[in-house]
C-alpha cells in the first residue's frame, strides 16, 4: 500500500470534532483556578499544570499519529515543524511557527502568537509567578516522550506577563531508540 | 528469551465475538470461513478479540492469547535483527498456509495484528481504522490506565461494528 501523504492541519481541523471555544477556555480557567485554591503555592499550580499536559500528550500522541497520518520525522527540526504546523492546528485551532533554532539542531522556540487559552485572563499580583498555560508544555513533553524522544521545555515569552507572543522553548535531551537490547546476560 | 527492557506482564484480556450466522449473504460450499482475530500488544499486555466460525478450534482462551501475543512480540523484534539494512521497523504481513497475519505498528511502538484467512484483502485498512477507534475509545477514557488490559465496551462495540462491516464488504465483493 502506498503510504498517505500527511493531511495539513487545516484540513485535520476542519474533520475533527470541535468544542465551543469559550467553553474551552473557561473550563481550563476553572481548572486553573481549583488548582491554585488547592494548592495555594502557584510553583505547586505551575508543576500539577505540567503533570495533567504530560498525561494528556502520552495518549494525545496516538490521535495525532492515528488522524493525521503523517511518518516517521526523519529529524528533530522536521519534529518540530509537525507539532507547530499540523499538532497545534489539529487540536488547538491555532498555528506557530518554529524559530530561533541552536547550531546543533536540538533546541528550538515554538512560538504562538494566538492562543485561546488566555482570551480573558488577566493575572492578578498574587500570580505573578503562575505559567497559565503550562498545560501546553506539559502535552508537548509527553507526547514526544511516546515517540521516544526525551525533552525539557520551558516558556521563554509569555503573554500574561506584558510579552508579545507565547514562547515555548523545546530542548531535545537524548533520543531513545525503540530498540531491544539483546545482550543474553541483561 | 529475554525481552529486555520490557517485560511481559501476565494480565490478559480476552474477548470472543461470534458472528451471528444468519448473514443470507453467506456463500455456501467452500465459502469464506474468515478468521478475525484482532490483537494489540503494547509493553507485554494484550487484547485480543475473535470473530470467527471455526469453532472450537479457533477460540482462545486467555493463556492461548497470551502465548499468540508474547510469540508475536518477540519475533518481531527478532525480524528486526534479519534485515541487511538498519532502520527495518520489523514484520508487516506474515504469509503461512492456512493464515495471513498483518501488523500495524504505530509510531509509539503499539503494535496491532490481525489473523485473517490466507488472501484476505484491505487489512491495512481495517488496521489503521482499529488504531483510530483505539485512540478514541480507549485513550480518551479517563477511566483506561495507560498499559492495562482493555476493558471499554464502547472500543468493543465499536471493533465488532468495524469487522463485520470489513465482512461484509468482504463477501460482497
Amino acid at each position: 500500500m502506498p503510504p498517505v501523504g500527511p493531511r495539513s492541519g487545516d484540513a485535520i481541523f476542519a474533520n475533527v470534532e470541535r468544542v465551543n471555544a469559550e467553553l474551552f477556555t473557561l473550563t481550563y480557567g476553572a481548572i486553573v483556578r481549583q488548582l491554585l485554591t488547592d494548592l495555594e503555592e502557584v510553583e505547586e499550580v505551575n508543576k500539577q499544570l505540567d503533570q495533567m499536559g504530560y498525561n494528556i500528550g502520552i495518549r494525545l500522541i496516538d490521535e495525532f499519529l492515528a488522524k493525521s497520518n503523517v511518518s516517521r520525522c526523519v529529524d528533530f527540526k522536521e519534529t518540530a515543524e509537525v507539532i507547530a504546523k499540523i499538532g497545534f492546528k489539529m487540536f488547538l485551532g491555532v498555528t506557530a511557527s518554529v524559530t530561533n533554532w541552536d547550531a546543533d539542531g536540538t533546541c528550538c522556540s515554538i512560538v504562538l502568537e494566538d492562543n485561546p487559552l488566555v482570551d480573558f485572563v488577566e493575572l492578578p499580583d498574587t500570580c505573578q509567578g503562575l505559567y497559565y498555560c503550562n498545560i501546553l508544555s506539559g502535552v508537548v513533553r509527553g507526547a514526544l516522550e511516546m515517540v521516544s524522544m526525551k525533552t525539557e521545555i520551558s516558556w521563554i515569552r509569555d503573554m500574561l506577563r506584558g510579552d508579545d507572543a507565547f514562547e515555548l522553548q523545546v530542548k531535545l535531551l537524548k533520543q531513545v531508540p525503540e530498540e531491544y537490547p539483546y545482550k543474553d546476560d541483561e | 528469551m529475554r525481552f529486555g527492557s520490557r517485560r511481559i506482564r501476565t494480565c490478559v484480556f480476552a474477548l470472543n465475538i461470534r458472528q451471528v450466522s444468519n448473514d443470507s449473504r453467506k456463500p455456501t460450499g467452500s465459502g469464506f470461513r474468515t478468521v478475525f482475530r484482532v490483537g494489540l500488544i503494547y509493553s507485554g499486555f494484550i487484547f485480543e478479540s475473535g470473530l470467527k466460525d471455526y469453532g472450537s478450534s479457533g477460540r482462545m482462551d486467555t493463556n492461548d492469547s497470551l502465548r499468540v501475543a508474547s510469540l508475536w512480540h518477540s519475533m518481531h523484534a527478532i525480524s528486526q535483527q534479519l534485515s541487511p539494512i538498519s532502520g527495518c521497523f520489523g514484520i508487516e504481513l506474515l504469509q503461512a498456509d492456512t493464515f495471513d497475519l498483518h501488523c500495524f505498528q504505530s509510531l509509539t511502538g503499539t503494535k496491532f495484528f490481525v489473523v485473517c484467512e490466507p488472501g484476505t484483502q484491505h487489512m491495512e485498512g481495517l488496521l489503521k481504522h482499529i488504531y483510530e477507534l483505539y485512540t478514541d475509545y480507549v485513550l480518551k477514557n479517563p477511566f483506561y490506565e495507560m498499559e492495562m488490559p482493555i476493558r471499554c465496551e464502547l472500543f468493543d462495540i465499536n471493533l465488532t461494528q468495524a469487522i463485520q462491516k470489513d465482512r461484509v464488504a468482504l463477501l460482497a465483493r
